[in-house]
């Protein structure tokens, strides 16, 4: 028998009725995917209603998100350099870094890191979307942190939505009905 | 500490004594585990259970 979200949610909330309506109340629909997706199981658990369907104007990139977060993180990334070939070149840095002996555990160095922030997340160069949201930024950071010898983020071939420890890099963008604004990078 | 960061300080501390930030800090702790467990469903390749599925 297939296991379903919203049964799995109720199994594992032990808190009282009450407290779920009170974080409901105090939590509102994301502009990602998983933000969203968190949102609408909610709410349907604590109003005893149905999941919410992914809103029409987001859709498109919801389902992106979701491909490249089910992917292998070496796979999603290559999907991303795709859209911006510039992450190729960080790729090849990044496994450099791994050669060297430099783990740098704490981050990715400043040659990486800087000339990354034009080219994923809020300060992206490229119009696509998928590349200004808060999951593509932190698959790419984290991909490249794993290239660089961190290991505590894992390995290249699970995916991101499946890693144990997760590098978050929110990127602050809004999406207003596919159009994006750009509130800091 | 430099001037600008003693006043920093002092600016978080007044903004961390007011009741709306304290409520508000109090009110997340009690939600953490709620939201904490729907974002861990949400990462989930479990199906959704729109429409047409069961009620519980």
């Amino acid at each position: 028998m297939t296991r379903r979200a919203r049964t799995r949610l109720c199994e594992q909330l032990t808190a009282e009725p009450a407290l779920v309506k009170e974080a409901l109340a105090h939590t509102h629909r994301q502009d990602d995917y998983i933000d969203d997706r968190a949102y609408r199981l909610l709410a349907a658990v604590a109003t005893g209603t149905p999941v919410a369907p992914i809103s029409p104007e987001r859709a498109e990139l919801f389902a992106r998100e979701e491909a490249i977060g089910r992917m292998p993180m070496e796979q999603a990334f290559q999907r991303l350099a795709e859209i911006e070939p510039g992450l190729l070149d960080l790729q090849a840095k990044a496994e450099t870094v791994e050669q060297n002996g430099d783990p740098r555990g704490c981050g990715l160095p400043k040659h990486i890191k800087e000339p990354l922030h034009r080219l994923i997340g809020g300060g992206a160069r490229s119009d696509d979307e998928l590349l200004h949201t808060t999951l593509a930024t932190s698959i790419v950071y984290q991909y490249l942190e794993i290239l660089a010898g961190n290991t505590r983020f894992g390995t290249p071939d699970i995916a991101y939505f499946d890693s144990p420890i997760k590098h978050f890099v929110a990127t602050g963008t809004l999406f207003d009905f596919g159009r994006s604004i750009r509130r800091r990078s | 500490m430099s001037i600008s960061g003693r006043l920093g300080r002092a600016v978080l501390r007044r903004i961390e004594s007011s009741p709306g930030v304290q409520e508000q800090v109090a009110r997340s702790e009690r939600t953490m585990p709620v939201t904490r467990a729907a974002h861990r469903v949400a990462y989930s390749a479990l199906d959704d259970e729109t429409g047409q599925d069961e009620a519980l």
